[in-house]
C-alpha cells in the first residue's frame, strides 16, 4: 500500500470531524441565527381610531411627480396678478362655528360682465355666508369694476349689489330682458337674488317682483332660450335637503373632531325651471316641465347647450352622487330626461360620480359638442364624446383623463385654447370638501391639461406659479380683463383669497375672437354655435349657458388659429335659427358680430 | 490461470535514511491526523451527548416549558410541535405522574383533534380537561406550584372551545336545525372577552374575536382585535393580508395597500390560496388591482412586473396600457389574456370598450354577452352591452340593458349602504338579514348564506333570517342559478 492509500482514510475522518462539529455547531440550540426581528413599525396601524376612519397613505402631492408630467413651455404662461389689482375677496363659508354642514362644502364662484359697457369685463363674487345660532345668513357679494388696466374697484355699495339675503353660492350672467345691459343672478341658500341692471350703473334686486321666488337651496344656475322667444330663461340646480332641523352627526376621525356629512346623508331637491314672459317676469316650470323629484337630484353643475345639435337647447344637470341628469329639448320647450339612453347618466362603467364642474367644446374637431365634467377623488374626470345624434361615449381612458390620477376633487372648470394651436385645453380649479379627507388633501393643485391630437396632457408649472400651488378651489371663470386678446382666469376659493391669473402667453400663433349680439335671438346669443372654416379643418364652439361651476365666463368665442393654418370663413347659426355666412374674418381682434334682422 | 504475471513497479530508489526520515514524518502527521479527528469526534460525542441530555432532562422535566411551547405553537399553527411538546408532557406524567402534565396533553391533544377537523372530538377533549383541571383546582391544597399553568390551560382551553363551535357554525352555516343548538355568538363573545381580560397576551383569543366582529359585519371590532394580534406576533404576516382583504372588501383603497405592503414586508414569500400562484403574487395582484381603482395605473404596472405572466396579469396589464395612452399594447395583452382564459372580466370589459370605440358592435355584443352569461349580476359589463347595442342601432337593447345595469348598481349600493350600517349598527341582527337578501339578489349565494347565518348566530330566533335562509339554500340545492363567482367576502381563514 503506497503512503498516500495510507495517508488518506485518516485525512478524511478528520475532515468530516471538523465538518461535523461545524453542523452540530450550527444545528444545537442556541445558534437559531439572528434574533433580530426587522423594525416592523406600529405607527401605521396604532394611529387608526376605528374602521371607519382610517387614513392610509396620503398621495404625497408635494412630489415633483405629482405637479404634471410634462413642462408647459414657454407658449404657455399664466401669472397670478392678484395683489396688483385690488381684488381682495374672500369668499367664507362660515366655518368657523364649527356647525360642519354641508353648506359649508358647495363654496362661491364668479361671474363676469361688462355692466357698464365700457368695454372691460368687470367681476362679481357671491359673498358667502355665515350662522347666528342656527340661523343661516348671507354675507353681501362683491362687484368690482374693471379700470382698463387690470386693477379693479370695489363697487359694490354703488351698485347696490351688496344684497346680503341669502348664504350665496353661484352669479350666472344673462340679459334676461335684451336691453343690452348684463343682468345677473345669485343662487344660495333659502332664496336666490335677480339683480337687473337698470342701465345707469346700478343694479336692481328684482327676484321676488319678477317671479323667482324659490325657497329652495340652489347651487349652480343657467340662462337660456329653451322655447326659442329669444327671451332668457332661467335654470336653478338644487342640491340637498339640509337644514339645521336635519342636521346628522358625522364624527371626524378622531375624538372629538365633527365631519361634514357626505351628500348621501340627505335626499336631492328637485331643480327649478322658470320661463321668461318676456315682460320681465318669470313662470315658474317645474311642474309643467316634469323636472325629474325622485331624491336624485342633486344638482351642483349644469350646461345648457344643443347636444344634438337641433337647434334647441338641451339641459345637462350634474349631479352629486347620483346619476347625472339629460333633459332633451323636443323644440318646444318640453324636455324628456334620458340621459340613461344617451350614456351621460354614468361614467363609462356605469357608475354615479360626485360631479360638480362642467364645460362644453370639440375637443377632437368632428363638429360636434362634447362635454366635460370634473369629478369627486377616486372617480376619473369625465369626457364624454358626443357619437352623433346626441349620443355619448365616455373616452376619459383613452384621451388619458383617467391616467391623471383620482386624488383631486374637481370644481371650476373650462375649455380653452391656451396655447393658440387651434384645439381645447382644459383648467379645473380642484380642492376637498370635507374638513378630515381620509385619502387626500384639503388644498389641492389646479390642472392645465393641454390638447395634444386628442389627449390630454397635464401640464407642469413653475414652482411658485399660481398652478403648482394648493388651494380649496371652488368657482373659475375666463374673461380678457386686459383686453390683449386672449383670456384671463379668475380664481374663486373657499376662504381663501381668490385670484385673478394674467394670460400672458405668447407664441407665433394667432387668434379670431367673435362677440355675437342677438337680435331675434336672446341678445348674449346664449345657444348660438360658431364654426371657424380653416384650412385644418372646421372648428366649431358653443354659446352655451351655465357652464363651470357656480361661474360664469365670458360669451365671447375665441379660437387658436396655429401658425400656417388659413381662416377661410365663418358660419354663425343663431339660436333663432338664422344661419350666417362671414367670408372675411380677422385674425387677432375681436369682432363684434350682430344678428341679421330676416325679413 | 494467467499467464500474466503480475508487474511489479519497482520504487524508486531511495536512500535508505532519506526513506526512513520520510516515513517518520508521514507517521507523524498521520498520528497528528488520528488524533486529531478522535479528539474531535470525542467533543462532538460529548457536545451532543451534554446538550442532547440536558435539552432532553429539562426538557423531560420542565413542564412549563412543554406548556408554553406548545401554546406557541398552537399561535403559530405548527402543529407538529404541538404533537412534540404533547408527547413530552405524557412522558412527563408516566414518569413523575405529573397530573398537571395529563391534563395538559389532554388539552393539546383537542387542539390536534381540531386541527385534524375533529371538532366535536375535540370538544369532548375540552370537556375532558375541564373536568380534570377542575379537580385539580379543588384537590389543590396551595402547595401545587403549577396553578399559573393550569391557568394559561384554561385560556387556551377556551380558545380552542370557540375555534370548535365557530368551525361547526361555519360547516352548518345553512342547517337552521343544527345552529340553533351550538352556543349563540354572544357567548363565545363573552368567553374571549374574560379570556383577554385576564390574559390580554391571548394572541388566540384575539384572533378568534377578529373572525367573529368580521362575520357579523362589525369591522371596528374586527380590525381592533386584528392590530392586536398584530402588536402581539410582530412576524405574523397573515393578520395584515386579513387587514387588507377587509379593507379591500370594504373599498379602503390606501388602507388596503398599506396592510398588504406591510405583510409583504413580515413575509415576502408567503404561501398562497390559489395552486398556480405563490401568496406573494396573491397580495401583489390585489395590490395592482387597487392601484388601477385608484388610477394609479403606472404603480399598477409596476406591481404587475413582479408577477409571473397569467392571463389575469395580462389583462390588468392590458387596462394599464390602455388607460396610458398604448392602444396598441393594450389591445395585444388583452387578446392574449382572453386567448388564455376567456371568462376574464377585467379583459372582457376591455376588449368590449374596445370594439365599441372601433365600431365593432356585433362582435362587441357577441364578446359582452359571454360575459354576461358567465355574471349577470355585473353592472359594469351590462351596462357596456348597452353601449354595444345602442352603437348597434338597437335603442330597445340598449336601453334595457342601461336599466338593468342601473338596477343592479343601486343594488350593490344598497348593499355596501348595509356593510356600513351593519359596522355602524355591530350585532344587529336584522341589518345583517337584509344584506344576506341583497346578496342574495346580487347572485353572491354564499356570501348571503354567511351573512344570515351570522344573523342567526346572534339571534337565533330570527324567523327572516332562518326563511331566508332556507329559501338561498334552496337555491343553491337547485342549482338553477348561475354559479356564484365571488367568494365570501369576508370569511377569514
Amino acid at each position: 500500500m503506497s503512503l498516500k492509500a495510507q495517508q488518506q482514510p485518516n485525512k478524511s475522518l478528520f475532515v468530516l470531524a471538523v465538518l461535523a462539529a461545524l453542523g452540530a455547531a450550527i444545528l444545537l440550540p442556541g445558534c437559531s441565527g439572528s434574533d433580530d426581528l426587522p423594525d416592523l413599525s406600529m405607527e401605521k396601524a396604532k394611529k387608526v381610531k376605528s374602521f371607519g376612519d382610517s387614513g392610509g397613505s396620503v398621495p404625497d402631492v408635494e412630489s415633483e411627480d405629482n405637479l404634471g408630467s410634462v413642462n408647459v413651455g414657454p407658449s404657455v404662461k399664466l401669472e397670478n396678478i392678484t395683489k396688483n389689482t385690488g381684488i381682495d375677496f374672500i369668499y367664507r363659508n362660515g366655518a368657523e362655528s364649527n356647525h360642519a354642514s354641508i353648506l359649508e362644502s358647495l363654496g362661491g364662484g364668479v361671474g363676469v360682465l361688462d355692466f357698464d359697457l365700457d368695454g372691460m369685463i368687470d367681476v362679481f363674487f357671491p359673498g358667502g355666508g355665515h350662522y347666528q345660532d342656527k340661523n343661516v345668513l348671507g354675507y353681501p357679494g362683491k362687484l368690482f369694476r374693471n379700470n382698463g388696466d387690470l386693477t379693479f374697484q370695489d363697487v359694490t355699495a354703488v351698485t347696490q349689489t351688496d344684497g346680503d339675503a341669502m348664504y350665496s353660492h353661484a352669479c350666472q350672467v344673462g340679459d334676461f330682458d335684451n336691453d343690452g345691459f348684463q343682468d345677473f343672478v345669485v343662487t344660495g341658500y333659502g332664496a336666490v337674488m335677480l339683480y337687473h341692471n337698470q342701465g345707469d350703473g346700478t343694479f336692481l334686486e328684482v327676484s321676488k317682483d319678477v317671479g323667482i321666488d324659490t325657497t329652495s337651496w340652489s347651487s349652480s344656475a343657467g340662462w337660456g332660450d329653451f322655447n326659442g322667444d329669444s327671451h332668457l330663461d332661467l335654470y336653478l340646480c338644487n342640491y340637498v335637503n339640509w337644514s339645521f332641523d336635519n342636521h346628522p352627526f358625522c364624527e371626524g376621525p378622531l375624538e372629538g373632531q365633527i365631519e361634514i356629512c357626505p351628500p348621501k346623508s340627505f335626499e336631492g331637491l328637485q331643480d327649478r325651471i322658470y320661463y321668461n314672459n318676456g315682460d320681465g317676469t318669470f313662470t315658474n316650470m317645474v311642474e309643467e316641465l316634469g323636472l325629474i323629484d325622485d331624491g336624485t337630484g342633486k344638482g351642483l353643475g349644469v350646461l345648457l347647450t344643443d347636444i344634438e345639435p337641433d337647434g334647441d337647447l338641451d339641459i345637462y344637470v350634474c349631479n352629486d352622487t347620483t346619476r347625472n341628469h339629460l333633459y332633451v329639448n323636443d323644440g318646444t320647450g318640453k324636455f324628456k330626461e334620458n340621459a340613461l339612453l344617451h350614456s351621460l347618466a354614468f361614467d363609462g362603467l356605469g357608475g354615479a360620480n360626485g360631479s360638480m364642474g362642467v364645460d362644453v367644446a370639440d375637443y377632437n374637431h368632428d363638429g360636434r359638442p362634447d362635454i366635460w365634467v370634473a369629478n369627486y377623488e377616486h372617480e376619473a374626470f369625465a369626457l364624454y364624446e358626443n357619437i352623433g345624434d346626441g349620443m355619448f361615449l365616455h373616452v376619459s381612458d383613452k384621451t388619458g383623463v383617467t391616467s391623471l390620477g383620482g386624488v383631486f376633487v374637481g370644481f371650476g372648470t373650462v375649455f380653452y385654447d391656451l396655447d393658440l394651436d387651434g384645439d381645447d385645453d382644459i383648467l379645473v380649479t380642484n380642492g376637498h370638501v370635507i374638513n378630515y379627507p381620509p385619502s387626500g388633501r384639503l388644498n389641492q393643485r389646479p390642472l392645465v391639461l393641454i390638447n395634444e391630437n386628442g389627449r390630454y396632457i397635464r401640464k407642469r408649472f413653475p414652482i411658485g406659479n399660481y398652478i403648482s400651488q394648493e388651494h380649496r378651489g371652488r368657482g373659475l371663470a375666463y374673461a380678457d380683463l386686459d383686453q390683449d386678446g386672449d383670456a384671463d382666469f379668475i380664481f374663486s376659493n373657499s376662504r381663501e383669497v381668490s385670484a385673478i391669473i394674467k394670460n400672458d402667453s405668447a407664441n407665433d400663433n394667432s387668434y379670431v375672437r367673435i362677440q355675437l349680439i342677438g337680435s331675434q335671438s336672446n341678445r348674449d346669443a346664449i345657444g348660438a354655435i360658431a364654426v371657424l372654416h380653416t384650412s385644418a379643418g372646421d372648428r366649431h364652439k358653443y354659446i352655451s349657458g351655465g357652464t363651470s361651476y357656480l361661474s360664469q365666463s365670458e360669451f365671447r368665442l375665441h379660437w387658436g388659429v396655429a401658425k400656417g393654418t388659413d381662416v377661410t370663413g365663418m358660419t354663425i347659426k343663431w339660436p333663432s335659427g338664422l344661419e350666417q355666412k362671414i367670408d372675411q374674418v380677422a385674425l387677432n381682434e375681436t369682432t363684434i358680430i350682430l344678428e341679421p334682422i330676416s325679413e | 490461470m494467467s499467464d500474466i504475471e503480475p508487474q511489479v513497479i519497482d520504487e524508486p530508489e531511495h536512500d535508505q535514511d532519506d526513506l526512513h526520515d520520510d516515513q517518520t514524518a508521514a507517521s507523524s502527521k498521520n498520528t497528528f491526523r488520528t488524533i486529531a479527528t478522535l479528539l474531535g469526534l470525542v467533543v462532538i460525542a460529548f457536545w451532543s451527548s451534554w446538550a442532547m441530555s440536558d435539552r432532553g432532562d429539562s426538557e423531560i422535566q420542565d413542564l412549563d416549558y412543554h406548556v408554553d411551547e406548545a401554546i406557541e405553537a398552537i399561535y403559530k399553527r405548527d402543529v407538529p410541535s404541538v404533537v412534540y411538546h404533547r408527547n413530552a408532557l405524557r412522558t412527563i406524567h408516566s414518569q413523575n405522574e405529573s397530573q398537571t402534565a395529563n391534563v395538559a396533553s389532554e388539552l393539546f391533544t383537542a387542539f390536534i383533534f381540531y386541527n385534524a377537523n375533529d371538532y366535536l372530538g375535540s370538544n369532548d377533549l375540552v370537556s375532558k380537561f375541564d373536568q380534570l383541571s377542575t379537580k385539580l383546582i379543588t384537590d389543590d391544597d396551595g402547595l401545587n406550584s403549577d396553578m399559573q399553568v393550569i391557568q394559561k390551560l384554561d385560556m387556551i382551553s377556551k380558545c380552542i372551545e370557540c375555534l370548535n363551535h365557530m368551525e361547526l357554525q361555519r360547516r352548518h352555516r345553512g342547517d337552521a336545525e343544527v345552529l340553533s343548538m351550538l352556543p349563540k355568538m354572544s357567548d363565545l363573545h363573552q368567553i374571549l372577552t374574560d379570556v383577554i381580560q385576564t390574559h390580554p397576551e391571548c394572541i388566540e383569543a384575539h384572533r378568534i374575536l377578529t373572525a367573529m366582529y368580521s362575520d357579523i359585519g362589525d369591522m371596528d371590532g374586527a380590525m381592533r382585535h386584528a392590530l392586536q394580534v398584530a402588536d402581539l406576533d410582530r412576524t405574523d404576516s397573515g393578520i395584515y393580508r386579513f387587514m387588507g382583504n377587509i379593507h379591500k372588501d370594504y373599498e379602503k383603497w390606501r388602507d388596503a395597500l398599506d396592510n398588504y405592503q406591510s405583510s409583504l414586508e413580515r413575509s415576502p414569500y408567503q404561501s398562497g390560496q390559489d395552486l398556480d400562484r405563490t401568496g406573494r403574487e396573491e397580495i401583489l395582484f390585489d395590490m395592482a388591482e387597487i392601484q388601477i381603482k385608484l388610477l394609479e395605473f403606472e404603480n399598477a404596472l409596476e406591481t404587475l412586473s413582479k408577477i409571473r405572466d397569467f392571463a389575469q396579469t395580462y389583462a390588468l396589464q392590458a387596462t394599464c396600457h390602455y388607460n396610458l395612452g398604448d392602444k396598441a399594447k393594450a389591445a395585444d395583452l388583452v387578446s392574449v389574456a382572453l386567448s388564455a382564459d376567456n371568462s376574464l372580466k377585467p379583459a372582457l370589459m376591455l376588449q368590449g370598450s374596445i370594439l365599441v370605440e372601433n365600431n365593432q358592435f356585433e362582435e362587441a355584443i357577441t364578446l359582452l354577452e359571454r360575459g354576461r352569461e358567465l355574471d349577470p349580476y355585473d353592472f359594469e359589463l351590462v351596462y357596456k352591452l348597452g353601449e354595444a347595442h345602442r352603437g348597434n342601432k338597437d335603442n330597445d337593447a340598449a336601453e334595457a340593458c342601461f336599466e338593468e345595469s342601473s338596477k343592479l348598481r343601486e343594488k350593490r349600493e344598497a348593499f355596501a349602504d348595509l356593510h356600513q350600517l351593519a359596522i355602524e349598527e355591530p350585532g344587529n341582527s336584522g341589518t345583517l338579514v337584509q344584506l344576506g337578501k341583497v346578496a342574495a339578489e346580487l347572485g353572491k349565494y354564499k356570501l348571503a348564506r354567511h351573512w344570515c347565518t351570522s344573523a342567526l348566530q346572534i339571534d337565533s330566533g330570527n324567523i327572516e333570517a332562518q326563511q331566508t335562509l332556507a329559501q338561498i339554500q334552496q337555491q343553491i340545492q337547485q342549482q338553477s342559478v348561475p354559479p356564484d363567482p365571488s367568494t365570501d367576502a369576508v370569511i377569514p381563514n
